[in-house]
């Protein structure tokens, strides 16, 4: 009997299950990636140009979106205007063609800043906590070990929205109730639990006996565990900060109901950029472009950290 | 250097006890070698002494200093680890070097590098200093790992199963460096192996360890001719002692007590002349020797071949022993003297 030449080793694909894998690949690829290119696209385009119907999918770039976002401003007759002589700045140039002026900055920035100082303030805090936590845990002797996890683990089985109200009411007593402070406090005390049971895994990897060895080299403890244990946990410590950091930064509900003024994160303010006669959707979508910049930043820069942080447990070295 | 010295040293984990009232000498520059199978203790000896266990009961010197709760980092010595343990996100340079930058050991730069150069000269991986701890093979790492023993030059080198990870030919070129660089700088060692051949070939004196009992410290001679249990015959030699009843090969016992026999393979003789009364089993040709299975009086008996007789499989044959050779012991496994006529 004469046996097909081509033979195929274990585990390798044919040309037509890479075909297939390709085209599922890239049609899942489209489906996330176009309302990203969509948000993008809008950011750049005019008002008029982002609702007209049928859409536009090449239309004349214009940063008003981005002035809109960053402005206050008021609309004015012509003689008004004609009175103040020509624009100064760019960006009062282009508000100008809206019979607009610029009345002032809008609170975007500040809210910006906020989400940024919380979002990293908390994920900073849920690692730090969760990474000597989860040493301790995979380390010591621990009374009633099982339990304490399994507890730790608990606070993460309901939608942390349904304690909702005995958090604002709590909040409210303790003067937390729009400060960055309880911000920060409430999105570690969840993603703490995230971070020990993740991290505990990454600790459980690593043997024992570096810290044997270093601890018999003549370093205590915490010294083997900064200078052996810790740059070894860098991947699993990537791979659970950027989780962290992308709850704490996508966070809404809780951001809406605890904060309104000072420590507002970006998530219940975008929605709220209401320009002329309804939405500015450029100037939401220019809200969302930068708002997506940060965790594209971080993901990006840890990429190889992350990728080798979530195959970590599953294969041996 | 200095000298070792356990004093009754217990330690159980929960329900096991995995040493029990050991007492053990290791003099200034000896070379002492722990024997035993998995989970006979050795381990657990081994850190014992590092400090990375504290005993139940019991005393640990360290060079005439009681350290039984010193902590690990202030005893002054130096660990070889099994699976060599080298820092991964380190290079070879750094890992050789951690110990003399521990903070408790001030060294300054220049001294760090010339003891790391003139070590790892030593170990001949004088070319790999650069490269990642995780990018070299088996035997290079445990060089390193001995290395960063080493460097330090610490009262006492402990060294847990160093060389079983590694395959046979690179664990003899090895076990022969280490023998060397332990005699040019005295050290005194205390190593923990399963391997007899390792045992025999590098310890001065050797302790069997059963169940977390010494229950002989010898030189490996002395506990090859003249074993103190069963137990510690069996350990030594391969093939292993036979055990026979008395009265066996015609060997007489002189005492009543005697339970069983043991007779070495090689004081097992067989030829084909005399009274028949053994078939042979199985020829092993392992080179040096032939190893053979005899069936003789209804036991089984190994025993080395003649190569010149030229036997085979199914052979008849007569089998003796030189008795002047053989051990006796009493019904508990311990050895009973023998009067020597």
């Amino acid at each position: 009997m004469i046996r097909s030449a081509k033979m195929l080793k274990v585990g390798e694909s044919s040309g037509l299950s890479k075909w297939i894998a390709g085209i599922i690949v890239t049609f899942y690829a489209l489906v996330t990636v176009m309302p990203l290119l969509w948000i993008v696209a809008t950011s750049f385009k005019s008002p008029p140009d982002s609702i007209s119907y049928p859409p536009q999918i090449v239309f004349e770039p214009t940063l008003e979106g981005y002035v809109n976002l960053f402005t206050e401003r008021s609309r004015q007759t012509d003689e008004y205007i004609e009175k103040l002589g020509p624009p100064e700045t760019w960006y009062e140039e282009i508000v100008r063609e809206r019979n607009m002026v610029v009345t002032g900055p809008s609170r975007f920035a500040g809210r910006y800043w906020n989400s940024i100082f919380i979002g990293f303030g908390s994920t900073f805090l849920a690692v730090v906590l969760g990474t000597m936590a989860a040493y301790g845990f995979s380390r010591f002797k621990v009374p009633l070990k099982d339990d304490l996890l399994f507890f730790i683990l608990s606070t993460r089985m309901m939608p942390p929205i349904a304690v909702a109200i005995p958090i604002y009411l709590m909040y409210r007593e303790l003067g937390l109730s729009d400060t960055a402070l309880g911000m920060i406090i409430l999105y570690t005390a969840v993603n703490v639990s995230l971070a020990v049971w993740l991290l505990k895994g990454f600790v459980d990897e690593i043997p024992r006996e570096y810290e044997d060895a270093a601890l018999i080299d003549g370093y205590s403890r915490f010294q083997a565990f900064i200078k052996v244990v810790l740059p070894q946990m860098k991947a699993g410590i990537a791979a659970t900060a950027i989780f962290c950091l992308i709850f704490a930064w996508n966070e809404y509900a809780f951001a809406l109901l605890l904060t309104s003024g000072n420590a507002q994160t970006a998530p219940p303010f975008i929605p709220a950029i209401i320009g002329e006669g309804g939405l500015d959707w450029p100037a939401v979508s220019a809200g969302t472009t930068l708002f997506l910049l940060p965790i594209v930043i971080v993901t990006v820069v840890l990429r190889n950290q992350l990728l080798r942080g979530i195959t970590f447990g599953a294969v041996r070295k | 250097m200095a000298e070792l010295i356990y004093k009754n040293v217990s330690k159980r984990f929960d329900d096991v006890e995995a040493v029990r009232e050991l007492s053990l000498t290791v003099g200034d520059g000896e070379f002492v070698v722990l024997l035993g199978p998995t989970g006979a203790g050795k381990t657990t000896t081994l850190r014992l002494a590092a400090g990375l266990e504290v005993p139940e009961g019991g005393q640990v010197f360290l060079g005439g200093v009681d350290v039984t709760t010193v902590d690990p980092a202030n005893r002054d010595v130096a660990f070889v680890f099994q699976q060599y343990s080298l820092y991964p996100h380190l290079t070879v340079f750094e890992n050789m070097a951690f110990p003399l930058r521990a903070p408790g050991r001030k060294t300054d730069k220049a001294t760090i590098k010339k003891r790391v150069t003139e070590v790892a000269e030593m170990l001949r991986i004088g070319h790999k200093l650069e490269n990642k701890a995780t990018q070299l093979s088996g035997g290079e790492m445990q060089r390193v790992s001995i290395g960063r023993a080493l460097v330090r030059q610490p009262q006492v080198f402990l060294m847990d199963e160093p060389l079983s990870s590694l395959d046979a030919k690179l664990r003899e070129d090895l076990r022969v460096e280490l023998k060397r660089i332990q005699h040019e700088i005295g050290a005194t060692v205390l190593y923990v192996t399963h391997d007899q051949l390792e045992a025999m070939t590098l310890a001065d004196r050797i302790g069997v360890l059963n169940n977390g009992v010494l229950e002989q410290v010898g030189t490996p001679r002395e506990i090859y001719e003249h074993p103190a249990t069963i137990y510690a015959a069996r350990r030594l030699g391969s093939p292993a002692i036979n055990l026979l009843k008395p009265g066996q090969l015609g060997i007489k016992c002189s005492n009543g007590q005697t339970e069983q026999v043991g007779v070495r393979p090689e004081d097992v003789v067989i030829s084909r002349d005399g009274k028949v009364n053994g078939k042979i089993l199985t020829v092993e040709n392992l080179g040096v020797e032939t190893v053979s299975l005899v069936d003789v009086e209804g036991s089984h008996v190994h025993a080395l071949l003649d190569r010149r007789l030229n036997l085979g499989v199914g052979d008849d044959v007569a089998v003796t022993a030189i008795a002047e050779k053989r051990c006796e012991f009493d019904k508990n496994g311990n050895a009973i003297e023998l009067e020597v006529a």
